[in-house]
Protein backbone atom coordinates (compact mmCIF):
# COMPACT_ATOMS: atom_id res chain seq x y z
CA UNK A 1 0.00 0.00 0.00
CA UNK A 2 0.96 3.41 -0.87
CA UNK A 3 0.28 6.73 0.03
CA UNK A 4 0.49 10.60 -0.89
CA UNK A 5 -0.56 14.04 0.22
CA UNK A 6 -2.89 16.13 -1.40
CA UNK A 7 -4.23 19.45 0.82
CA UNK A 8 -3.81 23.29 1.42
CA UNK A 9 -0.25 23.46 2.50
CA UNK A 10 0.07 19.08 0.93
CA UNK A 11 3.35 18.39 -0.41
CA UNK A 12 3.40 14.91 -2.48
CA UNK A 13 5.57 11.96 -2.90
CA UNK A 14 5.74 11.27 -6.30
CA UNK A 15 5.56 7.08 -5.70
CA UNK A 16 1.90 6.77 -5.18
CA UNK A 17 0.73 8.63 -8.24
CA UNK A 18 3.01 6.31 -10.33
CA UNK A 19 0.91 3.42 -9.16
CA UNK A 20 -2.34 5.33 -9.13
CA UNK A 21 -1.71 7.01 -12.99
CA UNK A 22 -2.64 4.10 -15.24
CA UNK A 23 -5.91 3.86 -13.11
CA UNK A 24 -6.50 7.45 -12.79
CA UNK A 25 -6.71 7.86 -16.75
CA UNK A 26 -8.45 4.81 -17.35
CA UNK A 27 -11.19 6.25 -15.22
CA UNK A 28 -10.89 9.86 -16.95
CA UNK A 29 -10.93 7.83 -20.55
CA UNK A 30 -14.28 6.15 -19.77
CA UNK A 31 -16.94 7.62 -21.70
CA UNK A 32 -18.97 8.79 -18.52
CA UNK A 33 -16.40 10.26 -16.65
CA UNK A 34 -17.26 13.53 -15.24
CA UNK A 35 -14.02 14.65 -16.61
CA UNK A 36 -15.53 14.29 -20.19
CA UNK A 37 -18.74 15.00 -19.60
CA UNK A 38 -18.31 18.10 -17.52
CA UNK A 39 -14.81 19.44 -16.89
CA UNK A 40 -12.92 19.19 -19.67
CA UNK A 41 -15.77 20.70 -22.03
CA UNK A 42 -15.81 23.46 -19.80
CA UNK A 43 -12.51 24.00 -19.02
CA UNK A 44 -11.79 24.05 -22.92
CA UNK A 45 -14.44 26.70 -23.58
CA UNK A 46 -13.04 28.86 -21.20
CA UNK A 47 -9.68 28.47 -22.64
CA UNK A 48 -11.06 29.91 -25.81
CA UNK A 49 -9.22 30.53 -29.37
CA UNK A 50 -5.96 29.19 -28.10
CA UNK A 51 -4.35 29.54 -31.43
CA UNK A 52 -0.53 30.54 -30.89
CA UNK A 53 -0.48 30.61 -27.19
CA UNK A 54 2.14 29.07 -25.26
CA UNK A 55 0.27 27.13 -22.63
CA UNK A 56 1.48 25.20 -19.52
CA UNK A 57 -0.58 22.23 -17.82
CA UNK A 58 0.73 22.06 -14.52
CA UNK A 59 -0.19 18.43 -13.01
CA UNK A 60 -0.56 17.11 -17.11
CA UNK A 61 -0.96 13.55 -15.90
CA UNK A 62 0.15 11.27 -19.17
CA UNK A 63 -0.49 14.72 -21.31
CA UNK A 64 -3.72 14.23 -23.51
CA UNK A 65 -4.75 17.51 -22.26
CA UNK A 66 -1.77 19.90 -23.62
CA UNK A 67 -1.41 17.35 -26.63
CA UNK A 68 -5.38 18.66 -27.26
CA UNK A 69 -4.68 22.13 -27.13
CA UNK A 70 -1.46 21.73 -29.33
CA UNK A 71 -4.02 20.16 -32.15
CA UNK A 72 -5.99 23.08 -31.71
CA UNK A 73 -3.75 25.15 -32.49
CA UNK A 74 -1.04 26.24 -29.46
CA UNK A 75 2.52 26.80 -30.08
CA UNK A 76 5.32 25.99 -27.70
CA UNK A 77 3.77 24.07 -24.71
CA UNK A 78 4.41 21.96 -21.96
CA UNK A 79 3.14 19.54 -19.37
CA UNK A 80 4.42 18.56 -15.99
CA UNK A 81 4.15 15.82 -14.03
CA UNK A 82 5.54 14.01 -11.05
CA UNK A 83 4.64 10.43 -12.72
CA UNK A 84 6.40 9.80 -15.98
CA UNK A 85 3.66 8.21 -17.35
CA UNK A 86 3.67 10.39 -20.67
CA UNK A 87 1.81 9.55 -24.21
CA UNK A 88 3.83 10.50 -27.14
CA UNK A 89 3.47 14.27 -27.31
CA UNK A 90 2.61 15.62 -30.17
CA UNK A 91 5.75 18.35 -32.18
CA UNK A 92 5.66 21.81 -30.18
CA UNK A 93 4.50 20.08 -26.83
CA UNK A 94 7.00 19.13 -24.35
CA UNK A 95 6.06 16.91 -21.41
CA UNK A 96 8.53 17.20 -18.46
CA UNK A 97 8.32 14.72 -15.30
CA UNK A 98 8.54 17.76 -12.12
CA UNK A 99 6.93 19.19 -9.25
CA UNK A 100 4.09 21.87 -9.86
CA UNK A 101 5.34 23.22 -6.34
CA UNK A 102 7.70 25.08 -8.52
CA UNK A 103 7.43 25.23 -11.74
CA UNK A 104 10.67 27.55 -12.50
CA UNK A 105 12.65 24.76 -10.82
CA UNK A 106 11.42 22.47 -13.78
CA UNK A 107 13.99 21.89 -15.94
CA UNK A 108 14.04 23.11 -18.91
CA UNK A 109 11.01 25.93 -18.13
CA UNK A 110 13.38 28.61 -16.07
CA UNK A 111 13.11 31.84 -17.74
CA UNK A 112 9.80 30.83 -20.20
CA UNK A 113 6.46 32.92 -19.89
CA UNK A 114 3.45 31.65 -21.07
CA UNK A 115 0.04 33.04 -21.98
CA UNK A 116 -1.87 29.96 -19.69
CA UNK A 117 -0.95 28.33 -17.02
CA UNK A 118 -3.21 25.35 -16.20
CA UNK A 119 -3.99 23.88 -12.81
CA UNK A 120 -6.41 21.11 -13.55
CA UNK A 121 -7.22 18.82 -10.17
CA UNK A 122 -3.73 19.39 -9.37
CA UNK A 123 -3.85 21.88 -7.36
CA UNK A 124 -3.69 20.15 -4.12
CA UNK A 125 -0.44 18.63 -4.50
CA UNK A 126 1.78 21.77 -4.42
CA UNK A 127 3.50 21.84 -1.34
CA UNK A 128 2.66 25.64 -0.54
CA UNK A 129 -0.35 26.73 -2.74
CA UNK A 130 0.77 30.03 -2.00
CA UNK A 131 4.12 29.80 -3.39
CA UNK A 132 3.40 27.46 -6.33
CA UNK A 133 0.65 30.19 -7.40
CA UNK A 134 3.44 33.20 -7.24
CA UNK A 135 5.90 31.45 -9.30
CA UNK A 136 3.40 30.57 -11.68
CA UNK A 137 2.02 34.36 -11.97
CA UNK A 138 5.45 35.24 -12.77
CA UNK A 139 5.94 32.89 -15.68
CA UNK A 140 2.94 34.17 -17.24
CA UNK A 141 3.11 37.05 -20.18
CA UNK A 142 1.49 40.33 -20.13
CA UNK A 143 -2.03 39.35 -20.94
CA UNK A 144 -1.29 35.34 -19.19
CA UNK A 145 -3.52 34.04 -16.76
CA UNK A 146 -4.08 31.04 -14.75
CA UNK A 147 -6.84 28.34 -15.09
CA UNK A 148 -7.23 26.65 -11.77
CA UNK A 149 -9.98 23.64 -10.95
CA UNK A 150 -10.72 22.41 -7.69
CA UNK A 151 -13.45 19.63 -6.46
CA UNK A 152 -15.88 21.44 -4.52
CA UNK A 153 -14.80 21.04 -0.70
CA UNK A 154 -18.00 20.67 0.51
CA UNK A 155 -17.93 17.27 -1.38
CA UNK A 156 -15.24 15.65 0.80
CA UNK A 157 -17.28 16.81 3.81
CA UNK A 158 -20.70 15.34 3.04
CA UNK A 159 -18.58 11.86 2.19
CA UNK A 160 -16.72 11.75 5.19
CA UNK A 161 -19.95 13.28 7.32
CA UNK A 162 -21.65 9.77 5.97
CA UNK A 163 -18.96 7.31 6.72
CA UNK A 164 -18.30 8.71 10.37
CA UNK A 165 -21.69 9.77 11.65
CA UNK A 166 -20.77 13.47 12.22
CA UNK A 167 -21.98 16.82 11.19
CA UNK A 168 -21.48 18.66 7.99
CA UNK A 169 -19.67 21.72 9.58
CA UNK A 170 -17.68 19.03 11.56
CA UNK A 171 -16.28 17.36 8.54
CA UNK A 172 -16.40 20.83 6.44
CA UNK A 173 -14.25 22.79 9.25
CA UNK A 174 -12.05 19.78 9.86
CA UNK A 175 -8.30 20.14 9.99
CA UNK A 176 -6.84 16.59 9.78
CA UNK A 177 -5.62 14.64 7.19
CA UNK A 178 -7.58 11.84 5.84
CA UNK A 179 -7.18 8.99 4.18
CA UNK A 180 -8.91 8.51 0.88
CA UNK A 181 -8.93 5.93 -1.63
CA UNK A 182 -10.63 6.71 -5.22
CA UNK A 183 -12.55 3.57 -6.38
CA UNK A 184 -12.56 4.32 -9.81
CA UNK A 185 -8.40 4.76 -9.96
CA UNK A 186 -7.03 2.23 -8.12
CA UNK A 187 -8.39 0.78 -4.21
CA UNK A 188 -5.00 -0.12 -3.37
CA UNK A 189 -3.88 3.23 -3.31
CA UNK A 190 -4.13 5.70 -0.80
CA UNK A 191 -4.08 9.27 -0.90
CA UNK A 192 -3.85 11.49 2.46
CA UNK A 193 -5.97 14.73 1.75
CA UNK A 194 -6.16 17.40 3.84
CA UNK A 195 -9.43 18.92 4.17
CA UNK A 196 -9.82 22.35 2.79
CA UNK A 197 -13.03 25.62 3.11
CA UNK A 198 -13.70 27.74 -0.08
CA UNK A 199 -12.03 30.41 2.04
CA UNK A 200 -9.25 28.30 2.17
CA UNK A 201 -9.14 27.84 -1.32
CA UNK A 202 -9.86 31.51 -2.74
CA UNK A 203 -7.67 33.20 -0.01
CA UNK A 204 -4.96 31.06 -1.44
CA UNK A 205 -5.52 33.30 -4.77
CA UNK A 206 -5.40 36.77 -3.18
CA UNK A 207 -2.48 35.99 -0.95
CA UNK A 208 -0.51 34.74 -4.32
CA UNK A 209 -1.20 38.40 -5.76
CA UNK A 210 -3.81 37.10 -8.07
CA UNK A 211 -8.02 37.78 -8.50
CA UNK A 212 -10.54 35.69 -9.73
CA UNK A 213 -11.83 37.44 -12.95
CA UNK A 214 -14.07 34.29 -13.57
CA UNK A 215 -15.88 31.63 -11.45
CA UNK A 216 -17.67 28.74 -13.63
CA UNK A 217 -19.18 25.64 -11.73
CA UNK A 218 -19.73 23.29 -14.94
CA UNK A 219 -22.85 21.77 -15.13
CA UNK A 220 -24.00 18.19 -17.01
CA UNK A 221 -25.67 19.32 -20.50
CA UNK A 222 -29.32 17.87 -20.91
CA UNK A 223 -28.16 15.10 -23.20
CA UNK A 224 -25.58 14.08 -21.39
CA UNK A 225 -27.51 14.03 -17.84
CA UNK A 226 -30.42 12.17 -20.04
CA UNK A 227 -28.00 9.28 -20.96
CA UNK A 228 -25.89 8.99 -17.59
CA UNK A 229 -28.38 9.95 -14.50
CA UNK A 230 -26.11 8.36 -12.19
CA UNK A 231 -23.90 10.95 -13.24
CA UNK A 232 -26.04 13.83 -13.11
CA UNK A 233 -26.82 12.74 -9.21
CA UNK A 234 -23.18 12.68 -8.31
CA UNK A 235 -23.41 16.60 -9.40
CA UNK A 236 -26.44 17.18 -7.75
CA UNK A 237 -25.18 15.77 -4.26
CA UNK A 238 -21.51 16.71 -4.82
CA UNK A 239 -22.00 19.70 -6.83
CA UNK A 240 -18.95 18.97 -8.91
CA UNK A 241 -15.40 21.21 -9.18
CA UNK A 242 -14.65 24.68 -9.14
CA UNK A 243 -12.53 26.49 -12.24
CA UNK A 244 -11.38 30.01 -11.36
CA UNK A 245 -9.57 32.25 -14.30
CA UNK A 246 -6.81 34.40 -12.56
CA UNK A 247 -5.23 37.05 -13.51
CA UNK A 248 -1.87 38.86 -11.97
CA UNK A 249 -3.19 41.89 -9.45
CA UNK A 250 -1.19 45.04 -11.15
CA UNK A 251 -1.03 47.80 -8.30
CA UNK A 252 -1.68 51.17 -9.47
CA UNK A 253 2.18 52.63 -10.23
CA UNK A 254 3.32 55.10 -8.21
CA UNK B 1 -23.33 61.05 -11.29
CA UNK B 2 -26.27 61.41 -8.09
CA UNK B 3 -28.97 59.22 -8.12
CA UNK B 4 -32.51 60.70 -8.35
CA UNK B 5 -33.60 60.29 -4.61
CA UNK B 6 -36.07 57.51 -3.74
CA UNK B 7 -40.01 58.09 -3.76
CA UNK B 8 -40.82 54.68 -2.33
CA UNK B 9 -40.40 56.71 1.22
CA UNK B 10 -42.58 54.94 3.92
CA UNK B 11 -44.09 52.01 1.81
CA UNK B 12 -45.36 49.44 3.90
CA UNK B 13 -42.76 46.46 3.81
CA UNK B 14 -42.80 42.70 4.11
CA UNK B 15 -40.59 43.26 7.48
CA UNK B 16 -42.93 45.69 9.10
CA UNK B 17 -45.31 42.58 10.00
CA UNK B 18 -42.69 41.39 12.33
CA UNK B 19 -39.59 43.94 12.96
CA UNK B 20 -40.00 44.11 16.82
CA UNK B 21 -39.80 40.32 16.67
CA UNK B 22 -36.93 39.96 14.35
CA UNK B 23 -35.07 42.67 16.30
CA UNK B 24 -35.68 41.15 19.79
CA UNK B 25 -34.31 37.97 18.40
CA UNK B 26 -30.57 39.40 16.90
CA UNK B 27 -30.05 41.33 19.74
CA UNK B 28 -29.50 38.39 21.64
CA UNK B 29 -30.07 35.26 19.29
CA UNK B 30 -26.90 33.35 18.10
CA UNK B 31 -26.79 34.02 13.96
CA UNK B 32 -27.07 37.77 14.68
CA UNK B 33 -25.44 38.70 18.22
CA UNK B 34 -22.76 35.97 18.40
CA UNK B 35 -21.73 35.03 15.27
CA UNK B 36 -22.76 37.44 11.92
CA UNK B 37 -22.54 40.80 13.72
CA UNK B 38 -19.20 40.25 15.30
CA UNK B 39 -17.68 38.86 12.78
CA UNK B 40 -18.43 41.81 10.51
CA UNK B 41 -16.76 44.26 13.13
CA UNK B 42 -14.14 41.66 13.17
CA UNK B 43 -13.72 41.80 9.54
CA UNK B 44 -13.73 45.95 9.32
CA UNK B 45 -10.76 46.46 11.65
CA UNK B 46 -10.58 49.69 13.56
CA UNK B 47 -13.38 51.68 11.63
CA UNK B 48 -12.18 55.24 14.03
CA UNK B 49 -13.33 57.75 11.75
CA UNK B 50 -14.28 55.99 8.35
CA UNK B 51 -17.60 56.83 6.83
CA UNK B 52 -19.47 53.68 6.44
CA UNK B 53 -23.16 52.69 5.10
CA UNK B 54 -25.16 49.81 6.10
CA UNK B 55 -27.50 48.81 3.63
CA UNK B 56 -30.30 46.93 5.01
CA UNK B 57 -29.73 48.24 8.12
CA UNK B 58 -32.53 46.16 9.70
CA UNK B 59 -33.26 47.44 13.10
CA UNK B 60 -29.99 49.15 13.59
CA UNK B 61 -27.90 46.96 16.05
CA UNK B 62 -24.74 47.20 14.09
CA UNK B 63 -25.10 50.71 13.17
CA UNK B 64 -24.88 51.22 17.37
CA UNK B 65 -21.66 48.64 17.33
CA UNK B 66 -20.40 50.87 14.57
CA UNK B 67 -21.03 54.60 16.07
CA UNK B 68 -19.89 53.54 19.76
CA UNK B 69 -16.48 52.43 17.57
CA UNK B 70 -16.06 55.98 16.61
CA UNK B 71 -17.21 55.37 12.69
CA UNK B 72 -19.61 57.66 10.59
CA UNK B 73 -22.43 55.67 10.05
CA UNK B 74 -25.40 55.66 7.56
CA UNK B 75 -28.23 53.05 7.59
CA UNK B 76 -31.12 52.10 5.83
CA UNK B 77 -33.94 49.90 5.25
CA UNK B 78 -36.78 48.96 2.97
CA UNK B 79 -39.10 48.50 5.92
CA UNK B 80 -40.26 51.71 7.52
CA UNK B 81 -40.79 49.63 11.06
CA UNK B 82 -37.34 48.84 11.58
CA UNK B 83 -36.22 52.83 10.83
CA UNK B 84 -38.35 53.36 13.76
CA UNK B 85 -36.89 51.12 15.73
CA UNK B 86 -33.14 52.01 14.91
CA UNK B 87 -34.29 56.00 15.56
CA UNK B 88 -35.82 54.92 18.89
CA UNK B 89 -32.14 53.59 19.44
CA UNK B 90 -30.20 56.42 18.65
CA UNK B 91 -32.23 59.32 18.28
CA UNK B 92 -33.76 61.50 15.32
CA UNK B 93 -29.73 63.07 14.46
CA UNK B 94 -28.67 59.17 13.44
CA UNK B 95 -28.25 59.26 9.41
CA UNK B 96 -30.82 57.19 8.72
CA UNK B 97 -33.24 56.53 5.85
CA UNK B 98 -35.77 54.35 4.12
CA UNK B 99 -34.66 53.01 1.57
CA UNK B 100 -34.85 50.05 -1.42
CA UNK B 101 -31.89 48.64 -2.28
CA UNK B 102 -32.96 47.37 -5.67
CA UNK B 103 -33.67 51.04 -6.58
CA UNK B 104 -31.48 54.47 -7.02
CA UNK B 105 -29.97 55.37 -3.62
CA UNK B 106 -30.29 58.56 -1.75
CA UNK B 107 -26.53 58.95 -1.29
CA UNK B 108 -23.77 60.90 -3.34
CA UNK B 109 -21.22 59.02 -5.42
CA UNK B 110 -17.90 58.25 -3.81
CA UNK B 111 -19.43 59.36 -0.33
CA UNK B 112 -18.30 55.78 1.96
CA UNK B 113 -15.22 54.37 2.65
CA UNK B 114 -16.91 50.81 3.74
CA UNK B 115 -20.58 49.37 2.92
CA UNK B 116 -22.28 46.49 4.11
CA UNK B 117 -24.81 44.44 2.92
CA UNK B 118 -25.35 41.93 5.83
CA UNK B 119 -27.79 39.25 5.20
CA UNK B 120 -29.77 41.19 2.95
CA UNK B 121 -28.71 40.83 -0.64
CA UNK B 122 -30.02 37.00 -0.65
CA UNK B 123 -33.66 38.30 -0.93
CA UNK B 124 -32.80 39.29 -4.42
CA UNK B 125 -32.55 37.31 -7.55
CA UNK B 126 -30.87 39.84 -9.27
CA UNK B 127 -27.29 41.59 -7.70
CA UNK B 128 -26.54 43.88 -10.37
CA UNK B 129 -28.37 47.20 -9.34
CA UNK B 130 -27.94 46.78 -5.76
CA UNK B 131 -24.18 46.20 -6.29
CA UNK B 132 -24.00 48.81 -8.99
CA UNK B 133 -25.27 51.37 -6.52
CA UNK B 134 -23.10 50.23 -3.40
CA UNK B 135 -19.76 50.33 -5.96
CA UNK B 136 -21.41 54.12 -6.78
CA UNK B 137 -21.26 55.20 -3.32
CA UNK B 138 -17.86 54.14 -2.72
CA UNK B 139 -14.73 56.08 -2.63
CA UNK B 140 -12.11 54.03 -5.18
CA UNK B 141 -10.22 51.71 -2.88
CA UNK B 142 -13.39 51.14 -0.68
CA UNK B 143 -14.88 47.82 0.89
CA UNK B 144 -18.16 46.31 0.62
CA UNK B 145 -18.42 43.50 3.12
CA UNK B 146 -21.72 40.93 2.13
CA UNK B 147 -22.50 38.21 4.23
CA UNK B 148 -25.02 35.98 2.79
CA UNK B 149 -26.38 32.22 3.68
CA UNK B 150 -23.69 29.81 2.74
CA UNK B 151 -24.14 28.89 -0.73
CA UNK B 152 -23.35 24.70 0.13
CA UNK B 153 -26.40 25.07 2.48
CA UNK B 154 -28.88 24.62 -0.12
CA UNK B 155 -28.14 21.57 -1.63
CA UNK B 156 -27.60 19.98 2.28
CA UNK B 157 -30.81 21.32 3.33
CA UNK B 158 -32.98 21.52 0.36
CA UNK B 159 -31.80 18.72 -2.14
CA UNK B 160 -34.76 19.85 -4.41
CA UNK B 161 -33.21 22.91 -4.78
CA UNK B 162 -31.23 23.30 -7.93
CA UNK B 163 -27.67 24.26 -6.64
CA UNK B 164 -26.29 25.50 -10.11
CA UNK B 165 -29.82 27.64 -10.46
CA UNK B 166 -30.80 31.05 -8.60
CA UNK B 167 -33.94 30.43 -7.20
CA UNK B 168 -36.16 31.11 -4.20
CA UNK B 169 -37.21 29.34 -1.42
CA UNK B 170 -39.41 30.14 1.06
CA UNK B 171 -38.78 29.53 4.89
CA UNK B 172 -40.29 29.63 7.97
CA UNK B 173 -38.29 31.26 10.61
CA UNK B 174 -39.45 32.01 14.42
CA UNK B 175 -38.30 35.35 15.60
CA UNK B 176 -38.22 35.34 19.37
CA UNK B 177 -41.65 33.09 19.24
CA UNK B 178 -42.75 35.31 16.07
CA UNK B 179 -43.52 32.88 12.84
CA UNK B 180 -42.39 34.58 9.74
CA UNK B 181 -41.73 33.19 6.20
CA UNK B 182 -38.63 34.88 4.34
CA UNK B 183 -37.74 34.27 0.53
CA UNK B 184 -34.42 33.33 0.33
CA UNK B 185 -33.28 33.39 -3.40
CA UNK B 186 -29.87 31.13 -3.25
CA UNK B 187 -27.15 30.71 -6.23
CA UNK B 188 -23.89 28.89 -6.40
CA UNK B 189 -20.75 30.64 -5.64
CA UNK B 190 -20.26 31.33 -9.28
CA UNK B 191 -23.50 33.12 -10.06
CA UNK B 192 -21.98 35.43 -6.67
CA UNK B 193 -18.36 35.71 -8.14
CA UNK B 194 -20.06 36.61 -11.35
CA UNK B 195 -22.30 39.50 -9.91
CA UNK B 196 -19.35 40.62 -8.01
CA UNK B 197 -16.67 41.24 -11.03
CA UNK B 198 -20.13 42.98 -13.02
CA UNK B 199 -20.25 45.39 -10.91
CA UNK B 200 -16.50 46.13 -10.47
CA UNK B 201 -16.00 44.78 -7.53
CA UNK B 202 -13.22 41.69 -6.69
CA UNK B 203 -12.94 39.17 -3.97
CA UNK B 204 -10.16 40.31 -1.69
CA UNK B 205 -11.24 37.49 1.13
CA UNK B 206 -13.39 35.08 2.39
CA UNK B 207 -14.35 34.28 5.41
CA UNK B 208 -16.12 31.77 6.92
CA UNK B 209 -15.61 32.36 10.68
CA UNK B 210 -16.37 30.83 14.30
CA UNK B 211 -19.14 32.66 16.55
CA UNK B 212 -17.72 34.89 18.82
CA UNK B 213 -15.73 33.98 21.94
CA UNK B 214 -17.91 33.91 24.97
CA UNK B 215 -20.99 32.64 23.24
CA UNK B 216 -23.09 30.93 25.68
CA UNK B 217 -23.51 26.78 25.16
CA UNK B 218 -26.80 26.88 25.47
CA UNK B 219 -27.36 29.03 22.20
CA UNK B 220 -24.99 26.32 20.12
CA UNK B 221 -25.92 23.04 18.30
CA UNK B 222 -24.51 19.94 19.48
CA UNK B 223 -21.23 18.49 18.36
CA UNK B 224 -18.86 16.22 19.23
CA UNK B 225 -15.69 18.65 18.04
CA UNK B 226 -16.79 22.19 18.13
CA UNK B 227 -19.75 23.73 17.89
CA UNK B 228 -18.42 27.04 17.60
CA UNK B 229 -17.66 25.99 13.69
CA UNK B 230 -21.04 25.79 11.61
CA UNK B 231 -21.92 26.15 8.32
CA UNK B 232 -24.35 29.28 8.48
CA UNK B 233 -22.72 32.15 5.99
CA UNK B 234 -20.59 33.26 3.71
CA UNK B 235 -18.36 36.86 4.25
CA UNK B 236 -16.79 38.72 1.82
CA UNK B 237 -14.52 41.22 1.37
CA UNK B 238 -14.56 42.68 -2.07
CA UNK B 239 -12.56 45.81 -2.86
CA UNK B 240 -13.54 48.44 -5.93
CA UNK B 241 -11.84 46.83 -8.78
CA UNK B 242 -9.56 49.87 -10.12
Amino acid sequence: MVSATDGAGGGDSSRPWQTLSAGFEQARAHEDSLDRLVEWPAQRALLGDVTGLAILDAGCGNGTKIAQLARDGAAASGGVDLSENFITPPPGVELIQGDLSDLAAVPGLAGRRFDQILFLQSFGYAADGVRALQVAREMLTADGYILLTRTQPIRYAIERAEQNGTSLGEEYFATESFAYRHRNWNDQVTLAKRPYTMSDLLNTFSAAGLWIEETVEPRMPADAAERYPHKQAVLNKYLGILIFKLRPVVLPSR
Amino acid sequence: MTSEPQTAEQQPDHYDAFAEAYARENENGLFNRWYARPAVLDLLGDVAGRRILDAGCGSGPLVADLKARGASVAGFDASPAMIRLVRERLGDEADLKVADLTRPLPYDDESFDDALAMLVLHYFEDWSRPLTELRRVLKPGGRLIVVVNHPVISPVMYPEVDYFATVPNAEEYDFDGVSATLTIWYRSLSAMSESFTAAGFRIAAISEPPVAPGTPPDLLPPSKTDPTRFLGFIFFTLETAS
